[in-house]
């Protein structure tokens, strides 16, 4: 895998000199200077504490922030679309997100409107673009199947607070890809979930990569989660993209002593003695 | 037992029940936590871990009073403590809760915030630390006394929720989750400060966590808890290195790692689907739905927390039947 120029092919994503700053704000901008690389069918992952920026670079990607708010500069190659980011027009950041561009954010219970079913939530995008309301439905159906949602007539039924936090995410990720967008961007997904649905969750993302060819920006907090799923490493820090390459050698051989610290500052089971390469219950039964 | 002291707090098959409506005109009873036994020792620290609906906050609210306790026994230093008749603060027991922004006032200044508990109480002034004291060794500026809890940060506030639970001079430490809301930074300030306490104050603390790498880290025993039942319970190492219970090992497995990707140690073992809603818990083993390994007996009956050594006991029949060949 070649570095950050020169992959335009190979690339969903190239996000070149974006900056962010928040109008009204003395402190420096939210985001300086960064550049992203998403290769195709890939998963990079942007890592970095509160405030580090990792949030406005998703936003701004996805064209979610409000110009009266934020003063945006960049350029972004969207597959062989070249986007503006400081001055594109509303009207065309609408036209991609949902069908070039997916959202997944944290807090699942936020995105989905409570006063619609589970169905509605799947079938409404749909039927504004104009899709027929039965191919809409059975669409729905198909999403919910390849969210690994068991039990989908009852579900479909359902209001989203009748789902569990799991569900709902599921179902948060199903409406993502209702327009097959080719990059999904993934918010702290799973910082809302307990562990084991957490690891449901990564399974399924990357198992959605494949099945949707999506390429996905996977933005998280946690350098251990983003090393599991993603192939590639991004780690910002006040706004700046300190580090960047492939995600072993990111986390094996940080080259920035930041990195490091936001590796060993989170408690481990290794420093106990635990050793995951140990044979576990098939062995020993 | 008796040359080993007497734990500083002990339960006894402690069980919590909600009533919750069902239509307009019945109510049902769930059973939060079902029986639960430990006991902490002075200067102990034992980690309460499970996933969201396990039952381990409702433990603690149990124990400070905060909930109604269905069956069971509660013991401080060997003597029975009801609290219903007791009040928390009284037998000696403080809790610190999650979220600081929800526990502390914010229309009093941080002094008052502290000093508070001490007039409710029949703590004497003499016996208890001074605020000044307790924000030296919180590491907290005694400008902050004056000041409210929203010119704070989210570290600093759950320190003052610390110092508030410290003034009555406890033995008890009951904790709620208290680093959950924290950033990592924060994070290791707020388990280094306890893990000073535990020493210097001789506290028997729980500490409740969904994080099991942390728990190992603070903790000297850690119990698993899966709809309120206690799945295992022993050492970290004993815990972590030999766990038993395949819901503790499918725990340890759900744990990112950047040394092994899930998708190379996923062979083994997965667990799918999520923890029941504890009003359709069937009889039988609590964790059955999603075990791997359940057989007929796992649908019958319960099973008991076996001892697998001295200090670390499995609640699994699988287990017991393999123990005991």
């Amino acid at each position: 895998m070649s570095d950050s120029r020169g992959t335009h092919l190979q690339s969903a994503i190239e996000v070149q000199h974006l900056t962010v700053a928040y109008r009204g704000s003395k402190s420096a901008p939210a985001v300086l200077n960064a550049n992203l690389v998403v290769p195709r069918k890939e998963i990079i992952g942007v890592v970095g504490q509160s405030g580090s920026g990792k949030s406005t670079l998703g936003m701004a990607v996805a064209g979610l922030l409000d110009p009266r708010q934020c003063e945006v500069s960049g350029t972004m190659q969207l597959g062989d679309i070249a986007i503006d980011l400081g001055s594109t027009e509303n009207s065309v950041w609408e036209k991609l997100r949902g069908t070039r561009i997916g959202y997944v954010f944290q807090d699942a219970q936020a995105a989905l409107n409570p006063l619609l079913t589970i169905e509605q939530l799947l079938v409404q995008p749909q039927r504004h673009r104009g899709v027929d309301l039965p191919v809409a439905r059975s669409i729905a159906r198909d999403l919910l199947e390849a969210v690994e949602i068991p039990d989908v007539e009852r579900r479909l039924r359902q209001y989203p607070h009748e789902l569990s936090g799991g569900m709902k995410q599921r179902v948060v990720i199903a409406a993502a890809l209702i327009g097959k967008p080719s990059v999904l961007i993934a918010d702290e997904p799973t910082t809302a979930l307990d562990v084991t649905l957490q690891a449901q969750i990564i399974r399924l993302l990357k198992r959605l990569k494949d099945e949707f060819e999506l390429s996905i920006i996977f933005i998280s907090h946690d350098i251990d989660l983003v090393a599991d799923i993603a192939t590639h490493i991004v780690v910002m820090k006040d706004g700046v993209a300190i580090e960047a390459g492939l995600a072993d050698s990111v986390v094996r051989n940080p080259s920035h002593p930041y990195t490091g610290e936001l590796i060993r500052s989170i408690p481990r089971l290794e420093k106990v003695g635990f050793f995951e390469d140990k044979e576990y219950w098939s062995s020993r039964g | 037992m008796a040359d080993r002291e007497t734990p500083r707090l002990s339960l006894r098959g402690l069980s919590v029940d909600y009533r919750i409506a069902q239509g307009i005109f019945n109510s049902g009873t769930l059973r939060a936590v079902r029986g639960v036994s430990f006991d902490v020792s002075a200067a102990a620290t034992l980690a309460l871990v499970g996933e969201s609906g396990s039952g381990k906050s409702t433990v603690l609210r149990a124990i400070s009073g905060l909930t109604p306790i269905a069956g069971g026994e509660i013991q401080i230093d060997g003597n029975s403590y009801d609290p219903s008749r007791t009040r928390a603060i009284d037998a000696g027991i403080a809790m610190v809760f999650q979220n600081p922004n929800a526990s502390l006032n914010q229309r009093l200044t941080v002094r008052r915030i502290i000093s508070d508990p001490l007039k409710s109480s029949r703590v004497k002034q003499s016996r208890s630390t001074t605020v000044e004291q307790l924000f030296d060794i919180l590491k907290l500026d005694r400008d902050f006394l004056d000041r409210y809890p929203f010119q704070l940060s989210g570290g600093q506030k759950q320190r003052v929720a610390i110092a508030r639970a410290l003034i009555s001079s406890p033995q008890v430490l009951l904790l709620d989750e208290p680093t959950s809301a924290l950033d990592v930074a924060n994070q290791a300030q707020v388990v280094q400060i306890l893990q000073v306490l535990k020493r210097e104050a001789q506290l028997a603390s729980v500490f409740v966590t969904h994080d099991l790498p942390l728990a190992t880290h603070v903790a000297d025993r850690v119990a698993v808890l899966y709809l309120g039942s206690i799945m295992e319970i022993g050492s970290q190492s004993e815990v972590v290195e030999n766990a038993a219970h395949p819901y503790t090992q499918a725990l340890l497995r759900s744990i990112p790692s950047r040394k092994i990707k899930s998708s190379e140690r996923d062979g083994n073992f997965r667990m799918s689907g999520e923890i029941p809603s504890p009003m359709d818990v069937q009889r039988g083993c609590v964790f059955r739905s999603r075990c791997p390994v359940a057989t007929e007996v796992c649908a019958e009956t319960a099973p008991e927390l076996t001892q697998l050594s001295v200090t670390h006991s499995v609640a699994c029949h699988a287990v017991s039947i393999r123990s005991s060949r």
